[in-house]
């Protein structure tokens, strides 16, 4: 009779406990359902961050290279230094070529200045051809002044002429009847010989005088030619005039080469520019450079990342802007605060293939498909610059 | 007693609770990563061997139910109390 109760009791214990340990159970489970769907995790995360493939501008050898590989630069270290002296030659020709060009143009100027004289000496010379061709004609007047005084004493001289003329034919026949004397005919023939000379005389000015009016048109005629000569001179002299604008012209372009130039020597040093980890470095001093092909890679420390890949269905509990706890596998004892910064909107589609122009559509039957992770960039708020590594495992938890 | 047990170990979870576990949700075995759960559950598989040695022990284990149901439940339990305690 004592073991009934006693077996009584410790069944209903065991049945206590039996309950108490499933429905425990079942809470804790579902506290913990709850903890991962409010605080999303993956360990599908590595660790990211920007970098940069070095490659120089410039061709030439490499006659410095003071990093080494995985080595620690500060922004505005030196990382290789390019033979600069074919840049600083082709500095000086382009300098050169400019001051050539200055030269020129002062040169050019001082042609200008001869021409602009000569202008203005054919300007001068147009004027006094302009008043000679006004003597000239100023000559005709005179000389058809002389042309009418020549004519009129031609005139009087033929009427002089004619008045002995007719004195002696009107004493002539008298000689015979005696009523004249041979010496008064020889007086009258004396008169008409000088009278006719008088007028050959006043003819033969008459001749010259018309001689010079003809001489004095010519002369008029040619100071026209000449002034219309001097005018065309002094086109051509306008015309002929350089002017400083083509070299002017050159000036920006020999400007821009010289900068140039410069901007050449200056690539010829290159430095880092930000605080970076040398990487992936295998040349040594003496390398032949080209420009654009890399010679080793910069990874910028001044951010880190860590890139999660997560679910689909948990992207919706992660807030951009949220905290995230960030640890590295290499060292799982530290922790690192991390900020969300965006979430991936696209990965690339498996079913999207492309054959033959057809979307290509696998044939299934699957019931349980897996979801789509997409990346979420979660930047890292106080990295450990010695800890953080480009690819290095990382696990995250939303918080 | 086992009642007070689990008093004293959610006590103590508490106290790390607070004091923070800082330590990231994986465990590193000779190169792999394996998720910290699957080391809650091997914890709690070696303790549900310490639970029916308790039962054993006090007669108890025969009294509990299904064992099918009753030990998986204790290894829940135990994986998860585990993990919300050390890894939340």
């Amino acid at each position: 009779m004592e073991q009934a109760p006693e077996a009584l009791n410790r069944k209903q214990i065991g049945r206590w406990i039996a309950i108490g340990v499933v429905a425990t159970a079942i809470v804790a489970l579902g506290l913990v359902i709850f903890q991962t769907d409010i605080h999303p995790r993956t360990d599908d995360a590595s660790v990211r961050a920007n970098y940069i493939e070095i490659a120089p501008e410039v061709s030439g050898r490499l006659v410095e290279l003071p990093v080494k590989d995985n080595a620690f630069v500060k922004k505005g270290d030196l990382l290789f230094l390019i033979d600069p002296r074919p840049y600083e030659y082709a500095l000086q020709q382009a300098l050169s070529d400019q001051e050539a060009l200055e030269q020129q143009i002062i040169d050019a100027k001082r042609r200008i200045a001869a021409q602009n004289s000569a202008a203005e000496a054919a300007r001068a010379g147009v004027h006094s051809s302009r008043t000679g061709v006004k003597t000239a004609g100023s000559t005709i007047d005179v000389a058809k002044a002389t042309v009418s005084r020549a004519q009129a004493s031609l005139a009087a001289a033929e009427a002089q002429l004619k008045l002995a003329t007719n004195n002696l034919h009107r004493i002539e026949p008298l000689l015979q009847k005696q009523y004249v004397t041979v010496e008064q005919i020889d007086q009258a023939n004396t008169a008409v010989r000088v009278a006719q000379g008088n007028y050959d005389e006043a003819q033969a000015a008459l001749a010259q005088s018309q001689a010079q009016l003809a001489q004095s048109i010519l002369r008029q005629q040619e100071a026209d030619s000449a002034a219309a000569e001097s005018q065309a001179k002094l086109g051509q002299a306008i015309h002929t005039i350089d002017t400083v604008d083509t070299l002017m012209s050159e000036r920006p372009g020999k400007a821009s080469r010289v900068d140039s130039a410069r901007l050449d020597l200056e690539r010829c040093r290159v430095v880092a520019p930000f605080n970076a980890y040398v990487n992936n470095m295998n040349i040594s001093v003496g390398e032949y450079a080209h420009p654009g092909t890399p010679l080793f890679t910069l990874i910028d420390t001044r951010t880190w990342w860590v890139v999660a890949n997560y679910r689909e269905s948990k992207v919706k509990h992660i807030a951009i802007g949220s905290h995230v706890d960030v640890y590295l596998m290499g060292h799982p004892d530290r922790r690192f605060d991390g900020i969300v910064e965006s979430i991936g909107y696209g990965v690339f589609p498996e079913d999207g293939a492309v054959t033959g122009g057809l979307p290509n559509i696998e044939r299934t039957l699957n019931w349980v498909h897996l979801s789509t992770r997409f990346p979420v960039r979660v930047r890292v708020q106080d990295p450990d610059p010695d800890l953080f590594r480009i690819g290095a495992t990382a696990l995250t938890v939303v918080r | 007693m086992t009642i007070g047990r689990k008093r004293q170990l959610l006590l103590f979870a508490v106290c790390l609770v607070c004091s923070g576990c800082n330590h990231a949700p994986s465990i590193d075995i000779i190169g792999s990563f394996f998720p910290v759960w699957m080391l809650c559950l091997a914890i709690a598989v070696a303790l549900a061997f310490v639970v029916r040695h308790f039962l054993v022990r006090f007669n108890l284990d025969s009294e509990v139910g299904p064992v099918a149901l009753f030990y998986p439940s204790v290894v829940i339990l135990f994986t998860s109390l585990l993990w919300l305690i050390f890894f939340r």
